[in-house]
């Protein structure tokens, strides 16, 4: 019995998640504007310290003063109605913005949107634009329901993102609509109908500023699926692809992050967009990346980009193997800083990243056998929490077979596995036997087959037995799990099994 | 089904007659109820008896179980079930009213239909059901609210069932999206009934109030755990602490009211075992977010063990607990127990209590044999507080290897010096040794850095081996025999030889459990190893008491409760393998065997021990046949009275093993067959018994016997075209068409040209209309194989004639479609032989084809067939499934009745070297042609092969 490929590469298709997305990044899918995008610095000191719980009930009875001062401004028609909304806008914002929690019930139930829609309308002044976007834009980063509450400004929202806006009004905009894309799949989907993709790609455009990166958050938001067709659009908008890899090469880490989420996204979803990125030389500047900064929130979609693009196209990744060995680029050494952060994100991305690199061919499995990762990836296997056992267990995996071109089953390369079992690595993978996840049950039951098969002098069953892999086996015997029942039941008779051989 | 009032009370009286005692009415009842079954609407129509108040609850609730059963088989029966599937406007009737009716139901009736619902909520989950959900959560919300828990309960109940689909899968997106579904629509309510329902529990008093308060946090408990275990839901982690908070106070807290009855207790502790899951499902996947709590738990569930630990029952819940700190002692965290003293108190507080012998384990071991060794023997144990609390020592030495080994010596020390008053200490200190010693128990190797064995094994086990009482202190007698199985391979072998008669002396024990290991430990012991794979023990080792040993063996299956004891069986079985059969042992061994043959023909049971018979029959037939041929008859005269009454009364069971053993027999005989067996062989043919496939393989290789013993005699009388007709029906059926060329194989092996030739036409059309039908690679090769048998039995020449018959130049086609390619698949040394012989000689002896680019290619694949290893040739073929899985008897292959694989070419030693001299021959005679069709049709490597082959035997290629 053969048990058949260990992993093979593992590309992010953006799946559904049960667990808190990305909870190790700051919060990204909405964002509160606490500070204006103008720059002004009117408001520039933020109260940032929580709310007492007794100023909440003041909160909101002035909120909802502040919404019936907007009705009466925007009723009135007398001298100085500009000026007099302009106030209203301004201390309604003031009090959206002031909290960590924001009075948005307080405003939603006063009826605040319908006059923030009517002061969204066209030939307004831009003053009275982004106070009202603004205001907006604190409500979408309320609850679900509060977001919804948006859709009516949406239209104009969309509006304002074109090139006649100024660019503050523009960029609260983008901030608001990033934030209602940033709810959930039924909102993007309106977003999208309504057109809002082509004006917001075009806004990352310009080289820097804050436009840009707000702007690059919002159609990060936008495209991540898990439908694939506003990725698709995005490839479609002019020069998009061009913007994304000067920026990449050129701009600051805050805004890089923006962007590379925008290519996580594109390198899950699009094939085309991924083809023609790794044209653009991508690898080689997200590898430049890897290498010289320091911060997480970059460096993890990075990662995942990476990964991606490995998973794709791992012949364009061993070009930059072999071409940066022993260089400041070389990829293992900058997969291999990752490992040793402290943070385990990191690591578990960095660990996925070089299994899919692992999972290439055999040239790409003799770089990483050959360098300074081995006795990481091994310490790491026997020492780090779960979920980055698991990604480590898959680059040792994968390490140790090989599927070259007209093969029909993976061959052992018993090189690769006789070093890394006598590192020490067979405990591990019977620990990932007994855990109570399924991949990484199966993960462990397909190494042990290695072992078994592929250790010299017959010495895996001896090697098996020694570190308790039969009573981890055994554990399957009457498991829900068919195909790791029948996996782990096999294993064990076919190396342990009755013995009929009596000799004659 | 029309749902009128006198349908209704038909239906009510049929489930009122199916509780009768009186059979006649009752089964009346029982047939008229599953003919409605088939009618649509039936089971509305049952639903809305369950639904009737005015009919009695017993005849409702009866009604209300077979409107359970009815759905499990008929909601989505399986497509080839032949069960016609409910039609979609009963089940939309169903669904709208299940709810609601199951919470207005009394409570008997209320739990078969929670389960009813969970029955539809698998299958219909939640696509088709999307309003099932919403109506649970609110029913769950209302019933809550009320404080009415048996509906809580009954919502709880089904929702436990329908989420337990979440474990145990692997992760798509598919399950993700039904999760996240779940976690959405469910999880708030359950969050807030659970930590509404702790705090009633918490500060409620009355056992009968109480208890459906814990039975829902229990549920609520498993649903977590449901929930919780493809990933962790973003929900439990924003509410963390609420859980943890509830699952500790559950831990830690103790509620009198219940707990201070039996059955209460249990109650309490069900909810603390679904708790300790939880942790441990956390510990292990999501330890990072749970590491807060970890310290807080880990003290909780310590102490509980200490108390647990000390009580007979609670199993369950000390066993969970157990793994839980097990886990911790083994993760990252493990320094929780570095602290002084930790080790020693766990070892005295939660380990020995727990391995230490408790009434129930003795009462299994004078009960219930059988159990006792699977549990204590066979590793069935994984679950038991014994086995738990040693992999507890066993995780803690992985990080304190030093303490735990000092602790434990101790223990032990303590253990045996008491052994004045308490020989269940010494069975305690045995079971504590044999863990910690061994990986595995039956395992080979043992690792013996935590204890000193030797000294172990001749203080306490060698005197009980010597014990002259075979029938004193049972349990530790057992224990010995367990521990020098165990460690049979580090047994130096005098000193086993020298307790080879105590093992056989314990084999008259009284006790089942003592007479069983003593079987399986000679058993075990003659089956060892030593370095090279020899055998350490041989027939001369045992031949002193070889006598004695058989007569305890037979002696001890007829103790009570050991008339099927597959342990002596095996051994006897085990020993006959081994021994010297001589006439003296064959004879009183051969009565013994068919006197207990007879006995279990009567019902047979236990098919463990039924197949040792036979593979005691077969070995002994074999070995002693192989000494002394003459001892054949005296077999047959035993044997064909059993046989017979296999045959006669049909015993199914047993069929397949009567024929490998008439097989067998027939094999060793010399010709010409007695009448016997030729009887036997036209009533094989008679094709009754061929309909069941479990005979199939055991048939066939009777009739393989029969061909090859007796060409002469089963070709007469157009005997042979019943045999082709066999052939033809095994060869079309997917399952069999192996069998079909086993048949075919022997017929071109054994029969001259001259019997078959008249068939040779219809065999290949046969063959040739199979592969248009349905071409698998299998299929195929096995064609190659046959093909290649009659080129080298038969020649070349007849080869192509006879398949030219079917069709012009068939053979010119098949050679280029089927041969050539599928020649280099061939796997088996023998089968490799074969075809490379077979296809050299077609290459070099026939006047080469007329395309030479196809002699080219089939030299190319000869080449690949002989030079590369199998691995490498090997293809994966899509693994297709068995067209009859049915439940009668299986076949199972008796391993001594085997047939040997002969070698059809002895002649030929190398089929490499063939090749090379055949080609050398051949190009000899018109050089220069042959190496430019190699060089244009050999691919690279193969050429180079071929270089290379022609070199090592000096043999060139003009």
């Amino acid at each position: 019995m053969t048990i058949g490929n260990v992993a093979g590469q593992r590309r992010r298709q953006q799946a559904v998640t049960v667990a808190k997305e990305r909870r190790e990044l700051l919060v990204r899918a909405k964002r509160l504007c606490r500070v204006g995008t103008n720059g002004d610095d009117e408001d520039a000191h933020v109260e940032n310290e929580m709310m007492i719980d007794e100023e909440q009930p003041i909160l909101e009875a002035q909120t909802s003063k502040a919404v019936e001062e907007l009705k009466s401004a925007v009723q009135y028609q007398g001298k100085g109605a500009m000026q007099k909304k302009v106030t209203a806008l301004r201390e309604l914002r003031r009090l959206l913005s002031k909290s960590e929690f924001p009075p948005i019930e307080a405003a939603l139930g006063a009826g605040a949107i319908p006059l923030l829609v009517q002061c969204l309308s066209f030939g307004s002044p831009d003053e009275q634009l982004l106070e009202s976007a603004w205001c907006l834009t604190n409500i979408a980063a309320g609850k679900p329901e509060e977001t919804k509450a948006l859709l009516p400004a949406l239209p104009l929202l969309i509006a304002h993102l074109g090139e006649k806006s100024s660019a503050p009004v523009a960029e609260q905009c983008a901030w608001a609509i990033g934030n209602v894309a940033g709810e959930g799949e039924d909102l993007r989907n309106v977003l999208l109908s309504q057109g809002a993709l082509p004006p917001l790609a075009r806004m990352i455009f310009p080289d820097k500023g804050s436009t840009v990166r707000t702007a690059a958050w919002a159609l990060s938001n936008l495209i991540k699926g898990p439908e694939p067709k506003a990725a698709a659009q995005l490839v479609r908008v002019d020069g998009i692809l061009d913007a994304i890899l000067r920026h990449l090469k050129k701009t600051d880490e805050e805004t890089a992050t923006e962007i590379a989420w925008i290519v996580v996204y594109l390198s899950a979803l699009s094939d085309i967009a991924t083809s023609m990125l790794l044209k653009g030389d991508i690898l080689q500047l997200l590898i430049e990346r890897l290498a010289t900064s320091n911060s997480l929130q970059l460096l993890i979609p990075v990662l995942r980009s990476l990964g991606n693009f490995v998973a794709v196209d791992p012949k364009a990744i061993l070009t930059i193997l072999i071409r940066g060995q022993n260089t400041e680029g070389d990829v293992i050494r900058v997969l291999a800083k990752c490992l040793k952060s402290e943070h385990r994100v990191l690591k578990k991305e960095a660990a996925w990243v070089l299994s899919n690199i692992a999972a290439g061919s055999i040239e790409h499995k003799k770089v990483i056998h050959s360098t300074e990762a081995m006795p990481l990836l091994l310490r790491l296997l026997s020492t780090s929490p779960f979920d980055i056992r698991k990604e480590v267990a898959y680059v040792l995996g994968n390490l140790c077979v090989e599927t070259a071109e007209g093969d029909t089953k993976p061959r052992i390369i018993q090189e690769h596995l006789v070093s890394i079992v006598s590192g020490g690595c067979l405990p591990g993978f019977i620990e990932l036997v007994r855990s109570p996840d399924m991949e990484a049950a199966r993960m462990g039951l397909q190494f042990i087959e290695l072992v078994l098969r592929g250790m010299p002098n017959g010495e895996g069953p001896k090697l098996v037995e020694g570190e308790d892999g039969i009573d981890a086996m055994e554990r399957f015997q009457f498991h829900e799990n068919e195909e790791l029942r029948v996996m782990a039941n096999t294993l064990v008779d076919k190396y342990f099994g009755e013995d009929y051989g009596i000799d004659e | 089904m029309e749902c009128h009032p006198e349908t209704l009370q038909k239906l009510s009286q049929c489930f009122l007659h199916t509780l009768s005692p009186v059979p006649e009415p009752r089964r009346a009842a029982e047939r008229s109820l599953s003919e409605a079954a088939d009618l649509p609407n039936y089971g509305l129509a049952v639903l809305n008896l369950v639904a009737e108040r005015s009919v009695n609850e017993q005849t409702r609730h009866a009604a209300a179980v077979n409107f359970k059963n009815h759905l499990r088989s008929r909601w989505l029966p399986a497509g080839d079930s032949g069960i016609s599937p409910m039609v979609n406007s009963e089940k939309e009737q169903i669904k709208t009213r299940i709810v609601s009716l199951m919470l207005s139901s009394p409570p008997r009736i209320q739990s078969q239909l929670s389960e009813a619902l969970a029955v539809i909520g698998k299958r219909d989950f939640h696509r088709s059901w999307p309003g099932l959900l919403p109506e649970l959560v609110s029913s769950l919300q209302k019933a809550a609210l009320r404080g009415d828990y048996a509906s809580v309960n009954a919502v709880l109940g089904a929702a436990n069932s329908i989420f337990k689909k979440f474990r145990h899968q692997y992760r798509t997106n598919d399950l993700l999206s039904d999760i996240k579904y779940c976690l959405e629509t469910f999880a708030p309510s359950l969050q807030e009934v659970f930590l509404k329902t702790y705090d009633s529990a918490a500060s409620g008093s009355g056992a009968a109030d109480l208890k459906p308060l814990f039975e829902s946090q229990r549920l609520c408990c498993r649903i977590f755990f449901s929930l919780s275990f493809q990933d962790l839901p973003e929900f439990f982690e924003d509410h963390m602490n609420e859980w943890m908070g509830v699952f500790e106070k559950c831990l830690s807290s103790n509620f009198p009211a219940l707990e201070s009855t039996a059955e209460g207790l249990t109650v309490v502790d069900d909810v603390r075992a679904a708790v300790c899951e939880n942790i441990n499902l956390y510990m292990e996947k999501y330890g990072e977010e749970f590491q807060p709590f970890l310290e807080g738990f880990a003290l909780a569930v310590w102490t509980l063990l200490r108390d647990v630990s000390k009580s007979p029952s609670r199993d369950r819940l000390a066993t969970t607990a157990i793994k839980f700190l097990t886990t911790v002692s083994t993760s990252a965290h493990h320094a929780l127990f570095a602290g002084d003293n930790v080790i020693k108190e766990i070892c005295q507080g939660v380990v020995i209590p727990n391995v230490s012998l408790r009434d129930e384990d003795e009462e299994i071991f004078e009960t219930n044999y059988t159990e006792f060794v699977r549990r204590d023997m066979e590793g069935s144990d994984v679950d038991t507080r014994r086995r738990i609390a040693c992999e507890l020592l066993k995780g803690l030495a992985t990080n304190y290897k030093r303490q735990v080994t000092e602790v434990v010596s101790l223990e032990i020390q303590k253990l045996l010096s008491s052994f004045a008053t308490q020989w269940k200490d010494k069975d305690c200190a045995i079971y504590l040794v044999v863990s910690l010693a061994t990986n595995k128990a039956r395992g080979a190797s043992v690792s013996t850095d935590l204890i000193d064995v030797q000294s172990f094994f001749a203080n306490v086990i060698l005197p009980e081996l010597q014990s002259h009482d075979v029938n004193s202190f049972p349990m530790l007698k057992a224990g010995s025999l367990k521990f020098l199985t165990v460690f049979r391979t580090h047994l130096p072998k005098p000193f086993a030889i020298q307790l080879f008669p105590e093992l056989v002396r314990f084999l008259r024990a009284d006790s089942n459990v003592v007479h069983s290991y003593a079987a399986s430990c000679i058993e075990k012991l003659l089956l060892v190893k030593d370095e090279g794979g020899k055998s350490r023990y041989v027939a001369s080792d045992i031949s002193p008491f070889l006598r004695q040993l058989m007569t305890n063996l037979f002696e001890a299956l007829t103790f009570p409760e050991s008339e099927e004891n597959q342990y002596l069986m095996k051994c006897i079985m085990r020993v006959l393998g081994v021994a010297e059969i001589t006439g003296e042992v064959a004879g009183p061994c051969i009565v013994g065997l068919t006197s207990v043959l007879s006995e279990v023909c009567k019902n047979p049971k236990n098919p463990t021990f039924n197949h040792y018979i036979f593979e005691s029959v077969a070995v002994l037939v074999r070995r002693a046949c192989e000494r002394d041929l003459s001892l054949i008859s005296a077999f047959e005269t035993s044997l064909f009275q059993s046989l017979e009454l296999i045959l006669d009364n049909d015993i199914a069971e047993f069929l397949p093993y009567a024929f490998q053993l008439l097989a067998q027999l027939v094999e060793l005989n010399r010709p010409p067959l007695s009448p016997n067996y030729m009887q036997l062989f036209s009533l094989l043919l008679s094709g009754e018994y061929w309909e069941r496939n479990a005979n199939v393989p055991a048939l066939v290789r009777l009739l393989q016997a029969f061909l090859e013993k007796a060409p002469h005699e089963v070709t007469q009388e157009d005997r042979l075209s019943q045999v082709l007709r066999i052939f033809h029906k095994l060869v079309s059926g997917h399952s069999t068409e192996e069998q079909g060329f086993y048949i075919l194989n022997t017929i071109i092996e054994y029969l001259d040209y001259s019997v078959i030739a008249p068939y040779m036409k219809g065999i290949w059309n046969v063959l040739f209309e199979r592969l248009q039908s349905k071409k698998t690679v299998k299929f195929q090769k096995f064609l190659v194989v046959s093909m290649s048998l009659f080129l080298v039995k038969h020649g070349p020449v007849y080869l192509v004639d006879t398949m030219n018959t079917v069709q012009p130049n068939i053979f010119a086609s098949i050679l280029e479609h089927i041969w050539i390619p599928n020649l280099k698949l061939i796997m088996g040394t023998v089968e490799v032989k074969l075809t490379a012989v077979a296809a050299t000689r077609l290459i070099c002896e026939t006047p080469a084809p007329a395309v030479s680019k196809l002699w080219g290619k089939a030299l190319d694949s000869i080449v690949t067939l002989v030079s590369r290893p199998e691995q490498e040739r090997d293809v994966d073929e899509p693994n297709e499934m068995p067209e009859n899985v049915g439940y009668t008897a299986a076949f199972v292959n008796l391993y001594s009745a085997g047939r040997r694989e002969e070698d059809p070419l002895k002649d030929i030693r190398d089929p490499k070297q063939f090749l090379v001299a055949s080609l050398g021959r051949l190009s000899s005679a018109s050089p220069g042609r042959y190496p430019q069709i190699i060089g244009e049709n050999l691919e690279e490597t193969n050429k180079a092969a071929l270089l290379q082959l022609c070199k090592a035997y000096n043999c060139g290629i003009a």
